[in-house]
């Protein structure tokens, strides 16, 4: 009378247990390895060619040149996954022309020469833009009466560096 | 037009054999059985190739590539209740800064971006061994060092959950 209660309930133990014994061991799993390689980025260029053009004002009394002020706003645009990273400027022209530089919204003109000079510092990761970064930049040219009358181009180079 | 006597013995007997050996089929004199008890155990497998999986992200210029990579998951479930297929990563190399990230994407289904913590990947069929081509995809912004080591081992595990 009592057998079949009994039977029943080992019966239903038995079902129960399965699935428990069947993660016993911790559910099935499996793994593989990825290894991902990630390359150096270093790119620098300034706004499409590059040129910039500026007629020198004259003075009032004629006697030579304004310090004239480029109505054009570049960019610079540069691009980097490495740090450190500065970016140093210089300026290679005829004797007697000079120029200067600064950040659109700044006041602190800089002039330019021979000699890089660092300008932007931090510019790498160490600046913590996870992207292109990119400044507006503008110049002011002069010149002294040395310089011949006529075109002279001043080539200004901007480096991304280590140092 | 009678038959002969001897006929009708003949008929008669050849008769009296048919209805004997009728009944000697029609007759049981007994059977037996038994029950042939099968047991089918729980069937929950999961394997991926050992073959390292490896992204190379490239310099595009300003820049960098979103590469992709193939690999399969193989499984196989007999189990009535639902399975399903977590995905996990354990990152041993892997940059402090910056955002580099390891996505999957099961043939027919969502990219699913790799993270510490299980997420669900797909829902098992019953009953067949199934073989998924899946799809790796890196992606890193410019916060991220160089190198050529970042190592993540991406876990897959088949659950009731």
């Amino acid at each position: 009378m009592f057998r079949k209660p009994a039977v029943a309930v080992v019966i239903l133990l038995t079902i129960l247990a399965v699935p428990a014994a069947a993660w016993a061991g911790g559910q099935p799993s499996t793994s593989h390895t990825v290894t991902i390689g990630v390359a150096a980025v270093d790119a620098i260029s300034v706004q499409d060619d590059g040129l910039v053009t500026v007629k020198l004002v004259k003075r009032e009394d004629g006697m030579g040149f304004l310090t004239t002020e480029v109505s054009e706003v570049m960019s610079l645009m540069w691009a980097t996954n490495g740090s450190p990273r500065t970016i140093r400027v210089s300026a290679v022209g005829p004797a007697g022309i000079t120029l200067q530089l600064k950040r659109y919204r700044d006041n602190t003109w800089i002039p330019l020469g021979a000699a890089a000079q660092t300008w932007v510092s931090p510019a790498g990761r160490e600046a913590g833009a996870s992207g292109v970064q990119s400044l507006s930049i503008l110049y002011t040219a002069s010149a002294g009466l040395g310089v011949e009358p006529g075109s002279h181009d001043v080539e200004v180079t901007y480096t991304l560096t280590d140092c | 037009m009678l038959m002969p006597k001897r006929s009708v013995l003949v008929v008669f007997l050849l008769a009296a054999l048919l209805t004997m050996s009728a009944v000697s089929y029609a007759t049981e004199f007994g059977s037996s059985s038994h029950a042939v008890n099968v047991t089918v155990g729980l069937v929950d497998a999961i394997t991926v190739p050992t073959d390292a999986v490896s992204l190379t992200l490239q310099n595009t210029g300003w820049g960098l590539s979103e590469p992709t990579a193939k690999s399969s998951i193989q499984y196989a479930t007999n189990s009535t209740s639902t399975r399903k297929i977590y995905v996990k990563g354990t990152f041993t190399t892997w940059p402090t800064a910056g955002r580099l990230a390891l996505s999957v994407t099961p043939v027919g289904g969502s990219a699913v971006t790799i993270t510490s913590d299980d997420q669900f990947l797909m829902t098992c069929d019953r009953g067949v061994i199934r073989i998924i081509q899946l799809t790796y995809g890196a992606h890193a912004d410019l916060l991220v060092p160089p190198a050529n080591d970042y190592l993540v081992t991406v876990t897959y595990t088949l659950t009731d959950v």
